[in-house]
Parts: C-alpha cells; sequence; structure tokens
C-alpha cells in the first residue's frame, strides 16, 4: 500500500476515534449513556442500523461472491422492506411506549424474569461468538491481500472500537456509524467508478453485463424448480422471502445490537422512519456491491489478472524457501500459469466473438438461424472457458494448500475463500491513489461500525438485564453509567483476545450461521406475548427454549445426522430454521397457555 | 405493563404518517422484484 492511502486511513480512524470520545462522554445517567438521550434524528439512527449490519466482510465477501457465483445472494435481502414495514407497526411502539432499555426489558413485563434472563443470555452468547469474527476475518483478508500484519488490524480496531464505544455510549456509536456509513457508501461508489471506467471501450457497460448474462451471473430472480429446490437451495425467491422474512423481523426486532439503535430515537416516528431507511435502501446497497463483483469479473477477463487471487502468497513462500524443496511446487505453480495464461486468453477471445455476435444480431428480433446458432455457438464456448479458468483457479488453491498455507476439506477440495481476495487486489492493484486509501478506510469503517454497535449493546445488556434487576433501586444513575462502561472494556478486550486464537476454525461458518439458531425463536416470543393473552409467566421461557430446542433438533436430527430425514429428501437450508423456530415457539406458547391460569382481565393489562 | 402517558391526537397524527411510509415501503419492496425480474431476463442468455 502507497503512504498516501495509508495516511488517508490514519486519519480517518484518529477522526473516529475522537469524534467517537467526544460525544456522549458527559452522559450522567442511563438513558443520557445507553439510549443517546432519546434524542436522535432518524437518519442518524437508519445509517446506524445500515452501518452495524454492514461489516468488513459484507464489503469484501460480497464482492467476491459477485465475481464468482453472481448475484444470487441478492435473495438474501430481498424480504427486507416487508419485514421493515412489519417491525415498524409492532415493536417498535410496543418498545418505544414500554420505555425500555433492551428488548429483553419488555419480556420480563410481559412474561417474567427468568424469560428475560433467557432471552439476554441467547443475545449475550451468540452476539459474543459472533463479535470476534467480526475482527479476525477482515484481518485475515487484509494481512494476505493488502499486507498488513492481522495483529495490528485486530488491535487497530479493538482497540479504537472500546475506547470510544465505552467513553461515548451509544450516540458515539450511532453518530459515528452514520458517518462510517457515508464513508463505506463513498467506497463503494468510488470502485464502482473506476471498475466501470477500466472497461475496454469495445465493451461498455452494455457488453458488460451481456458477457455476465451469458455466464450466469445475473440471476437476481431464481424462482425455485420444485418444493426441494426452495428447501434446499441457498439463495431463491421463496427461501429469501420466507426464511429471509422471518431472520430479519428476528434480528431487527429481538436483537439488542439493533434495538438499541432505534430505541434511541426522539419520537415513535423517528425510530420507524430509522428502520424505514433500510427499507429503502438495503437492497439497492447490497445491489451495487454485487454488480462491482460482476464488473470486477469483467475486468478481470480482459485485463490481466493473477491465475488465483491468493497467488502472491504461493510466490512469497517460494521465493523464501529453499530451491530444491520448492522445486516440485514451483513447477507445477509454472505449469499452471502456462495453462491458465492460454485459457485467460482464449476466454478474452471468446468474450470478444460473444459481443460480436451479439451486436450482430438484427435489433428487430428477425434474428436468422445462422445468427442464433453462432451466438449459441460463442455463448457456449466463452462458458467453456470460464469453466476452465475456474478450474485453473481450483487448481492454484490445492497448490496453496500443498504449500501450507491452506487447507483441503475431506473431500481434496480447497477453501472457498479465493474470490475474497479479488476485492483486495483490485485494491491494491487498480485504484488510483488516494481512492484505495478511501476504500481501506471504507473497510476499516464497516468492520467498526459493525463492532461498536454488539459493544454497546453486550455492555448494556450485561448490565441492565443481569446486573440491574438484582440490585434493585440501591443502583444509583452514574453506577449504572461506570458499570456499562466497565463493561464495554471487558466485552472489547474479550472480543480482541478471541479474534487472536480464532484461527481457520470451523467456527466462523458457525457463527455466521448462528443467527438463524436464534432469531426465528426470539421474535416468536414477542409476537407470543402481544397474541396469545393467556401466555404468562413460565411459558415465556418454555416457549422459547423448547422453539430453539426444535431448531436445535431439526438441524441435528434431520440436516446432520439425517435420522428423521426420509430418503431422497434433501437438506433444509439455514435459512428455514428461522420460520421453524418462530412458528415452533407460537405453537408451544399457544398448547402451554392452555394449562395454565385464567387469562388476565382488561384491568390487569398485560 | 408501566407505558408512556398517551397523547392521544399527536399519536393518530403519527401513526397516518406511519401508514403513508408503510404502504411506500411496501411499493418500493414490490418495485424492486419486479425490476430484478427485469434486470435479469434483459440480459439472460
Amino acid at each position: 500500500m502507497r503512504t498516501v492511502d495509508l495516511l488517508i486511513v490514519a486519519a480517518f480512524l484518529v477522526y473516529i476515534v475522537w469524534d467517537g470520545v467526544r460525544r456522549g462522554r458527559d452522559s450522567k445517567d442511563a438513558e443520557g449513556y445507553m439510549l443517546a438521550g432519546r434524542r436522535m434524528r432518524w437518519w442518524a439512527m437508519g445509517l446506524s442500523v445500515m452501518a452495524t449490519q454492514a461489516s468488513a466482510i459484507t464489503l469484501v465477501s460480497t464482492t467476491g461472491q459477485g465475481f464468482d457465483q453472481g448475484m444470487r445472494f441478492l435473495h438474501f435481502y430481498l424480504a427486507i422492506p416487508f419485514a421493515m414495514v412489519v417491525l415498524c407497526a409492532t415493536v417498535v411502539p410496543w418498545f418505544h411506549k414500554a420505555r425500555v432499555f433492551t428488548a429483553y426489558e419488555y419480556l420480563e413485563r410481559r412474561f417474567d424474569r427468568p424469560t428475560r434472563l433467557l432471552a439476554s443470555v441467547l443475545f449475550l452468547v451468540s452476539r459474543s461468538l459472533a463479535v470476534g469474527t467480526v475482527m479476525y476475518a477482515p484481518s485475515i483478508v487484509l494481512s494476505r491481500g493488502v499486507g498488513i500484519p492481522p495483529a495490528t488490524t485486530i488491535l487497530v480496531m479493538g482497540i479504537a472500537s472500546t475506547v470510544y464505544t465505552a467513553i461515548g455510549g451509544n450516540t458515539a456509536v450511532i453518530v459515528t456509524d452514520a458517518k462510517q456509513m457515508l464513508v463505506m457508501m463513498a467506497g463503494l461508489v468510488a470502485c464502482v467508478v473506476v471498475a466501470w471506467t477500466s472497461l475496454p471501450d469495445h465493451v461498455g457497460i452494455g457488453g458488460a453485463l451481456s458477457i455476465a448474462g451469458a455466464t450466469n451471473r445475473l440471476d437476481t430472480f431464481h424462482w425455485p424448480t420444485s418444493v426441494a429446490d426452495a428447501l434446499s437451495d441457498k439463495f431463491n425467491l421463496v427461501s429469501g422471502l420466507f426464511g429471509g422474512f422471518v431472520l430479519f423481523l428476528g434480528y431487527f426486532g429481538a436483537d439488542q445490537e439493533q434495538v438499541q439503535r432505534y430505541l434511541a430515537g426522539s419520537s415513535v416516528n423517528q425510530s420507524r422512519q430509522s428502520l424505514l431507511l433500510s427499507a429503502f435502501a438495503k437492497v439497492p446497497m447490497q445491489f451495487v456491491i454485487l454488480l462491482l463483483g460482476v464488473l470486477l469479473y469483467v475486468h478481470y477477463l480482459f485485463a490481466p489478472a493473477p491465475a488465483f487471487f491468493r497467488a502472491p502468497e504461493l510466490e512469497r513462500a517460494l521465493k523464501e524457501r529453499p530451491a530444491a524443496e520448492s522445486a516440485p511446487l514451483r513447477a507445477q505453480y509454472d505449469a499452471l500459469l502456462e495453462r491458465y495464461g492460454a485459457d485467460a486468453k482464449s476466454r478474452a477471445a471468446a468474450a470478444d466473438d460473444f459481443l460480436a455476435a451479439n451486436r450482430d444480431l438484427p435489433g428487430d428480433g428477425a434474428a436468422s438461424d445462422r445468427d442464433d446458432r453462432r451466438r449459441s455457438a460463442a455463448v457456449d464456448e466463452l462458458r467453456r472457458l470460464d469453466q476452465a479458468v475456474r478450474d485453473d483457479r481450483n487448481a492454484g488453491m490445492v497448490l496453496l494448500a500443498e504449500a501450507g498455507l491452506s487447507k483441503l476439506d475431506v473431500n481434496g477440495q480447497p477453501e472457498k475463500n479465493e474470490p475474497d481476495y479479488v476485492f483486495t487486489h483490485f485494491l491494491v492493484t487498480g485504484l488510483p491513489v488516494g481512492i484505495a486509501g478511501l476504500v481501506l478506510a471504507a473497510i476499516f469503517a464497516a468492520a467498526i461500525s459493525s463492532l461498536v454497535s454488539p459493544l454497546n449493546s453486550l455492555a448494556t445488556s450485561a448490565v441492565m438485564d443481569l446486573w440491574r434487576p438484582f440490585r434493585g433501586d440501591r443502583l444509583s444513575q452514574r453506577e449504572i453509567v461506570t458499570a456499562t462502561r466497565f463493561m464495554t472494556f471487558v466485552w472489547g478486550g474479550l472480543a480482541t483476545v478471541s479474534a487472536f486464537w480464532m484461527g481457520d476454525i470451523p467456527i466462523i461458518e458457525m457463527v455466521n450461521r448462528i443467527g438463524s439458531f436464534f432469531y426465528g425463536s426470539m421474535f416468536g416470543i414477542f409476537v407470543l406475548g402481544r397474541i396469545v393473552p393467556r401466555a404468562r409467566g413460565a411459558v415465556g421461557w418454555l416457549s422459547l427454549a423448547l422453539g430453539l430446542s426444535t431448531v436445535l433438533g431439526v438441524h441435528w436430527l434431520y440436516n446432520v445426522t439425517g435420522r428423521i430425514r426420509p430418503e431422497a429428501w434433501p437438506k433444509i437450508e439455514f435459512l428455514w430454521y428461522n420460520p421453524i423456530g418462530f412458528l415452533a415457539v407460537l405453537l408451544v406458547g399457544f398448547v402451554a397457555s392452555r394449562f395454565t391460569a385464567r387469562a388476565p382481565s382488561a384491568a390487569e393489562g398485560r | 405493563m408501566t407505558e408512556a402517558e398517551p397523547d392521544p391526537e399527536r399519536e393518530a397524527a403519527d401513526e397516518a404518517h406511519a401508514r403513508r411510509l408503510y404502504w411506500r415501503a411496501l411499493a418500493w419492496g414490490v418495485l424492486t422484484l419486479v425490476f430484478l425480474w427485469w434486470f435479469k431476463h434483459h440480459w439472460q442468455v
């Protein structure tokens, strides 16, 4: 990285920490520290909500997804507008009217303390597992792709986030998140502009999208072909609009990391509008990120590109090792380079043929059979050579594993993280000075904004849900604020330490999916509280526990071991765990409430 | 359950404003799906 770019990043980090520290440091009570005095405007909270969700891996990996697989991942987000409307009509006014500090405090008022404690513990466990990954994952990518040591990245992110979050509280979190979201958007737009303008003149944006369409990278609307396809295929309209719908209800409605952002609203409508910002902006933003990946695919189709995007690590290793030791690997790598060179050149020629065949098609639709055949042949050839290049990249990752720099799975297949390094390669080699600094700052912004929110919420929940209820009115406001600041340092320290020992263990994959184990059940308990008046007391925690157990049971008995999976039935994708958990909680709650005491009278209220 | 003091007039105005936003968000969600369908089919080979 160039010095100017690193200076831009350093200046950004210093500014963000300074800005965060000066905000909210004078908070004297819990409401001021934890809920920004309930004074926040919708646009600041809305940008904070978006920044909290968009981590560095969103920026880097999603671009890689677009490069490698295309835009199917967009289906994951399609339910957001609909989920946000439901949340604005339900939990937002419930929480606002109840003047709670945490989502789980609401559950104590509605059910009992054990329900609150269970929900809070589930949040603390799931979020603390995830927060180390938020630091670890980008540190590895930046280390391998940009050359910044992982320890540096982890310490910078960990210390910066912890310090200003502990001092500034939720005000610092929201205000800096909003600014960091703007930095992210600026970085994204800059990347798209550079990628677009770097396309060869004879290609242009139309040609680029044609090539992407021909190589099946623009599948933005995938209707499953069967029920089995809907259940087992990762990203399709049905799983996105149903499974994703319940996931986002749970994530934005029952995860304190997000709830605490919009609890800071100056009115219920300010809080609603903050969520509705995501309803309008999230899908377009993800569309642009994936489109960037597609543009980079076309860019590297014509521009020089490494055989695989982790090749620099292999080359470094081959240089550093004694010649005799690395000779066999070197020979294999040289053979790969020769093969890849030929494949890449042929693929570029095939892309040109395709564009020419496309261009020569009559615009009035009266194409002759010959024109159609020519175009068809060009598409087939392009797809064949695209697969050949993909095979070359795969072979490169196998060599990386043989060099001890990566792993193979039980089937001898390499890690699937190679596309993550497309973005960093473009950052280092394709962006002009200054813009590269902005984009690197955007990566740090994405990481830090996804750290500060959980740190703030973990500390708040630990104090308000697990400690304060047992201390009652004996705690002063000052003590609460001091305890929360202390807990922020504790969680920040734990997250930083866990990021160091995380390593490439499968926990990363698990952590990324862990939300789907919890969110359906968590949102279900809030809905149960509203639609089943008889569900009181122990019914709360019982429903939540059994709902969660149902999801775990389905995961283990149906998906993992297959003990309850009929022959020839497919496994179900993780998005479906959300509606399963949600429905299980409602069912258990409804049934269990039949065995409890009489329903409350109107005078008692809920 | 402890709740903030209700202000019926303001709540009614807030709710009416919110409902307008809901319809816009739902319409946006549907339009997004339509756009994505068109986008795919326009460039599909």
